[in-house]
């Protein structure tokens, strides 16, 4: 890491009022804050619920996995496939996240989407791995992504979720970075994670 | 209630993140996002260590007779040196502010400007909202240094007296039926029995 780097000012957090009914945020109030300039260039956050849940800082090992993977991809995308990185995805009036990556048909621009135009989605994970496996996981099955991908930054080993139903995936499965990762939707955008130029 | 009357948009809230980190807003963060007109005049919320809980709404008809019953009895019997406030922005903290049905202090400190350790007296009147004035508040009040804390059951009329803030609980804690006399220890002039007021 560069020595004369300084870490940005890290907006704090809060569980105080666990249980508690809370204000509802809807997608189209945390853009009109944004516009008013509520929120500094550092705050990095999704909309889960209505409730703002700060992302967690990204290390050096997820941003490498996740711009070489995205430039990957984005070199296998065939005419009419669009391969966007930290977009932000609403899926629906008061919720919105930032994956990774997400494979969407060219023809429907990002803001316009719903869950069920994603062709696939992809988290990249070293700290955030429960909240990518056990938060996100439920919300983008309940939310119709066909496919999604967590990647564990450290380890390189993938949990492909396949078929949503009822708010879960009905197909789990690991695999390991010499696996051959071949989406289902977009086939060609096939992958090894040890292909990767990780340094 | 008036058969007329349209209730207030009720806002709806949430417990999506449960478990998460949630964003922690400041008391300055929300007074910006209420100049750029973002709440409207049915939003009634409170701020708890950095997040918005929105209050009970509308509060019923008992609480509110209490609330302002008790008010304008306190006022009446208020020396010229205290303030009777009532429903105020009470700024305990930089990501916390409560909305108390009455808090009594000094007329020299202004009720924005206030800290926990000069309130005289805080009241909460609770129908609906018993354990949240209990188990909520209540550790927000002590730990703040609210050195007298009222709760009113709007039903039964008794009230629960707290005081000698300790940590967060307070250490000397009775209940008072409607008949018994209500003294504030800080402001003993505003002594009342709430059998005294128009109730009904």
């Amino acid at each position: 890491m560069n020595e004369h780097f300084t870490f940005p000012p890290q907006r704090a957090t809060t569980r105080a009022a666990e249980v508690l009914p809370r204000w509802r945020w809807t997608v189209a109030e945390v853009e009109r804050l944004t516009a008013n300039g509520i929120f500094s260039e550092y705050d990095k956050f999704e909309l889960l619920g209505g409730e703002i849940v700060p992302m967690s800082p990204k290390g050096r090992r997820h941003e490498l996995v996740r711009e070489e993977l995205a430039f990957r991809l984005t070199k296998l995308a065939p005419r009419g496939i669009f391969v966007a990185s930290e977009s932000q995805f609403n899926l629906s009036a008061d919720t919105y996240t930032g994956p990774d990556i997400l494979v969407r048909p060219a023809a429907i621009k990002t803001p316009d989407m719903r869950g069920g135009d994603a062709l696939l989605l992809i988290e990249v994970a070293d700290s955030s791995l429960a909240y990518d496996l056990k938060t996100k996981a439920p919300l983008y099955a309940s939310n119709g992504i066909p496919e999604y991908w967590v990647i564990d930054a450290l380890t390189l080993m993938t949990t492909v979720h396949l078929r949503p139903h009822d708010g879960v995936y009905a197909s789990v499965d690991e695999f390991p970075p010499t696996k051959r990762l071949v989406p289902t939707l977009v086939p060609a955008l096939t992958v090894s994670l040890d292909e990767l130029d990780l340094g | 209630m008036h058969e007329c009357s349209a209730l207030p948009p009720q806002r709806p809230t949430t417990q999506a993140a449960e478990g998460l980190p949630r964003w922690r807003w400041t008391v300055a963060d929300i007074e910006r996002i209420a100049a750029h007109g973002f709440f409207t005049e049915f939003d009634q919320f409170e701020l708890l260590g950095g997040e918005m809980v929105p209050m009970t709404s509308p509060a019923g008809r008992r609480h509110e007779t209490i609330r302002i019953e008790l008010a304008q009895h306190l006022a009446q019997l208020t020396r010229k040196d205290f303030l009777v406030a009532q429903r105020p922005q009470f700024n305990l903290n930089p990501d916390t502010f409560v909305k108390p049905d009455i808090l009594v202090h000094l007329r020299g400190i202004k009720t924005y400007d206030l800290k926990g350790a000069e309130a005289l007296l805080v009241v909460e009147v609770a129908e609906t909202s018993l354990s949240y004035d209990l188990k909520v508040k209540l550790p927000i009040y002590a730990s703040h240094g609210v050195r007298e804390y009222w709760v009113i059951n709007a039903v039964t009329r008794v009230t629960t007296v707290h005081r000698q803030p300790a940590g967060d609980i307070y250490t000397d804690t009775k209940e008072l039926a409607p008949t018994e006399r209500l003294v504030p220890s800080l402001a003993p002039a505003l002594a009342v029995s709430l059998n005294e007021l128009d109730l009904d």
